[in-house]
């Protein structure tokens, strides 16, 4: 806190600000805007939850379809095992992430002698061959078939089916990780793709070994809904073997399917949900209280403005009201004053995140009642894993969010500074500000399938840093997920920043201290 | 007496127009020093320059014997002033703008006090600077030169728009900061009068040139011409004989007296003819030898308030 004591001239400029009454007011009316976006938000999944569908419903409706289907064609064996499947999950009401879904699904798919279409063994496989006379390397694509399904005697499959049965009546998820087991070292000889075979019983180990209760895989029958918290163990093994089958499909030779930034995060979410199940932490859910708090740093990006505007003001207004004269004669040197000021810009940075943190604090908990405040995060930093309380994870997020307000408010204070004019300043400023998304979508555009080089280094490409920050990945999507190019990192980016705002503050202490005032 | 604010050969331009061109002063303590000359002379330019608001481009400013570019934090602990007009917060009240001074200049907070009641501001200090009349805010403006003690005040027109009970305040305050408590006090002007009145040294400029530094009684004795009133007997005679005789001297007659323009070497001879023509001098006095004849002499015209 050396940054903020002493100073006389730093207590002047305190008394000046906070003595303004349109410091205030424009603080009012920022806050202000803030609740309400804690409220909205808050309302706003409230009312998505209230009006999702049930499971119950949305599979009545899939049944009544199939019905009306079997109609047409009474002897499709897909249609019947979906009657049939659909109408166990309901009397039994086994919810769709109950792993009995799959056991369920497996036996009436036995029942109905369906062979399930395997999505994985029809995907397109490169193989590299050898140079031709050219030189070039081809990658020839090959259509691989699938395996032929050797006829399975009736006798095997009655015993097949009788053991699914038993699992399911009995509610023996060993027995049934042990039935997948078996059944995939059956298929091993013939797989094509045998490492995806080993991820697979690698998982179904997993379960066994850590004890935990799986989640249904099939996401014909979970998709869209939301996982149950008290199942979050059997969601980090889930996660896990996504995150090594991408892995796997990204080495795939020939075949880039993911850039290698977006490899490395699979290698980081294996490793983080290793550390969650081995330390019993479970994820924080988005709508709980810390995850509102942590989403509730979006509105920082209000900041901004205020901030834009009481950089502009800082050393226009001295102008505008001939009070620079009184200031600059007192026996100081500019430099100190110019420091003064910047360091007061920063307190009310500080301040006024410090209040839009307390305020989406107090907020979500009147709504979520401050349930599991003392939870941890895991991160895994610089091949680290990093266990921290989560609320002081978000206390960081939100001082990391703060470094583009500040980028933009040093860029308003140098223009204020330079054309002393505070209402140029924060024109100029909030234009740049409210365009910059169009601008990087704009220069982003593939130019003949390039990005226009040095766009990454710009300002604009750097400030939008919640897509890099781990659980916001989660509540944006992917989709959303922008950065220029994948060599893009959040250290980049915050040294980026660090780079604009020393050369905004060099440049206005520079003009501060050495223009004559007239 | 002790040299506290001293000028060497400085320079100032804008662009390729030289606005301070060779100005060389010294004002020393206990001194009421008029800086004396037509809008656009360069009276202000010298004070921001001297106050560190504008850079020198040659030449020295050192106040104490302190360079205020070298050593501008010791020098500026011992000048105060005010620029063009007293620009303070008008948000805050009196007692704040001038509580924010004293603190960036150190001064103790009794000290506050203090010159509240020397500029007699006591009973409107705590409201806002924006109610404040112009009296008050150039009052309250010289509250706050005051606050730290200096051992200079430089003031830029202290009397612009005051009323002539508002002049003569200043004034006497002036006269008592620099009498009295023995503080140096440099005040410009481009009113004469103001300058006669109240100031022991006077310096002239124009167009960027210091043209005659002197006290009041120097730029008045060396003065060529004045006007000299002489009451005459018999009238009736007087007035035809003058009117024949100089009338280009005459600067206003009435039927009781007639005053002349003229310089001292000429009053001998225009004494002697009047006696030669029977004509009984009873009355002689100088009326107004005044700088304003130095100065229109000096400055060659030039738009100043008489």
């Amino acid at each position: 806190m050396l940054l903020f004591n002493g100073s006389v001239l730093l207590k002047n400029e305190r008394l000046k600000l906070y003595k303004k009454p349109s410091t205030w007011i424009l603080m009012g009316i920022i806050l202000l805007l803030v609740a309400l976006t804690v409220i909205i938000s808050y309302l706003s999944q409230y009312g998505m939850r209230a009006y999702q569908n049930k499971w119950q419903d949305e599979y009545l409706w899939q049944l009544s379809d199939a019905k009306s289907m079997a109609e047409i064609d009474p002897d499709d064996a897909n249609i019947k095992k979906m009657i049939d499947t659909l109408g166990y999950l309901l009397e039994n009401d086994i919810n769709p992430y109950d792993w009995r879904t799959d056991a369920v699904n497996d036996y009436f798919s036995l029942k109905h002698n369906v062979i399930e279409p395997d999505y994985d063994d029809m995907k397109i496989h490169y193989e590299m061959i050898k140079p031709d006379i050219n030189g070039f390397i081809i990658g020839q694509q090959t259509e691989t078939e699938k395996p032929v399904e050797t006829e399975i005697d009736q006798a095997e499959l009655k015993s097949r089916m009788e053991k699914l049965w038993t699992v399911i009546t009995k509610n023996d998820w060993k027995s049934y990780i042990r039935y997948k087991i078996d059944d995939l070292k059956i298929d091993y000889n013939q797989a094509v793709y045998k490492d995806e075979l080993d991820v697979d019983i690698e998982i179904y180990e997993l379960y066994l070994e850590k004890n935990i209760v799986p989640i249904s895989q099939n996401s014909y029958f979970n998709y869209g809904f939301e996982q149950p918290e008290s199942e979050w163990k059997g969601t980090q093994i889930q996660l896990i073997r996504d995150s090594k089958m991408n892995l796997l499909q990204g080495e795939d030779q020939g075949g880039i399917m993911y850039t290698r930034a977006q490899l490395k995060s699979f290698e980081n979410d294996i490793k983080i949900a290793q550390e969650r199940l081995s330390t019993n932490t479970p994820p924080i859910a988005y709508n709980s209280f810390l995850g509102m708090l942590e989403q509730a740093a979006s509105s920082l990006s209000l900041i901004t403005v205020l901030m834009v505007v009481y950089s502009a003001n800082l050393f226009a207004s001295e102008y505008g009201s001939g009070t620079i004269k009184m200031l600059l004669i007192t026996p100081h040197k500019r430099k100190k004053i110019f420091w003064a000021k910047s360091r007061l810009l920063l307190e009310l940075a500080l301040i006024s995140m410090g209040i839009v943190f307390i305020i989406s604090f107090i907020f979500n908990g009147l709504f979520t009642g401050f349930k599991g405040i003392g939870a941890m995060q895991i991160l895994y930093v610089f091949g680290n894993i990093i266990r921290l309380p989560y609320l002081l994870y978000i206390i960081v997020c939100y001082l990391i969010l703060m470094l583009p307000v500040i980028a933009y408010g040093a860029l308003a204070l140098m223009l204020s500074v330079v054309t002393r004019k505070s209402a140029v300043s924060i024109a100029v400023t909030l234009l740049l500000l409210f365009t910059s998304d169009l601008l990087i979508m704009l220069m982003t555009l593939p130019v003949g399938g390039a990005v226009l080089p040095g766009t990454k280094f710009l300002i604009f490409a750097n400030t939008s840093l919640q897509y890099y920050l781990p659980s916001a990945q989660v509540a944006y999507g992917e989709m959303f997920y922008r950065t220029v190019d994948e060599t893009m990192t959040l250290g980049f980016s915050v040294a980026i920043l660090l780079i604009y705002i020393i050369c905004f503050i060099w440049t206005a202490r520079d003009s501060f201290c050495r223009r004559d005032v007239k | 007496m002790q040299d506290v604010l001293v000028l060497e050969n400085v320079y100032k331009s804008f662009g390729k127009r030289t606005i301070i061109d060779d100005i060389s002063l010294t004002v020393k303590t206990g001194e009421l020093f008029g800086f004396l000359g037509p809008n656009g002379a360069g009276k202000t330019t010298t004070i921001k320059m001297i106050l560190g608001l504008l850079s020198i481009d040659s030449g020295r400013i050192s106040i104490m014997g302190k360079d205020i570019e070298n050593d501008f934090e010791a020098a500026m602990q011992n000048i105060s002033g005010i620029v063009e007009n007293p620009d303070m917060y008008s948000y805050l009240s009196g007692y704040d703008n001038l509580r924010l001074h004293a603190r960036a200049c150190g001064a103790p907070k009794e000290r506050i006090d203090e010159v509240i009641h020397l500029v007699g501001m006591q009973i409107r200090i705590n409201d806002k600077f924006k109610t404040y009349s112009l009296g008050m805010k150039q009052r309250l403006g010289v509250a706050q030169a005051l606050l730290h003690n200096p051992k200079i005040m430089i003031l830029d027109e202290p009397t612009n728009g005051l009323d002539p009970a508002g002049i003569k305040e200043v004034r006497e305050l002036l006269r008592y900061l620099s009498h009295t408590q023995g503080m140096a006090v440099f005040v410009s002007s481009h009113i004469l009068q103001e300058m006669q009145q109240m100031c022991d040294t006077v310096c002239i400029i124009n167009k960027g040139r210091v043209l005659k530094v002197g006290t009041v009684d120097d730029l008045t004795k060396n003065s060529k011409t004045g006007l000299y009133r002489y009451k005459l007997s018999p009238m009736e005679n007087a007035l035809p004989f003058i009117q024949q005789n100089i009338p280009d001297k005459i600067a206003a007659m009435t039927d009781e007296y007639v005053d002349l323009r003229i310089s001292q070497d000429e009053v001998d001879t225009i004494n002697r003819r009047l006696m030669d023509n029977n004509l009984v001098i009873y009355g002689l006095n100088a009326v107004e030898i005044s700088l304003e004849q130095s100065y229109m002499e000096i400055t060659g015209g030039g738009n100043v308030i008489v």
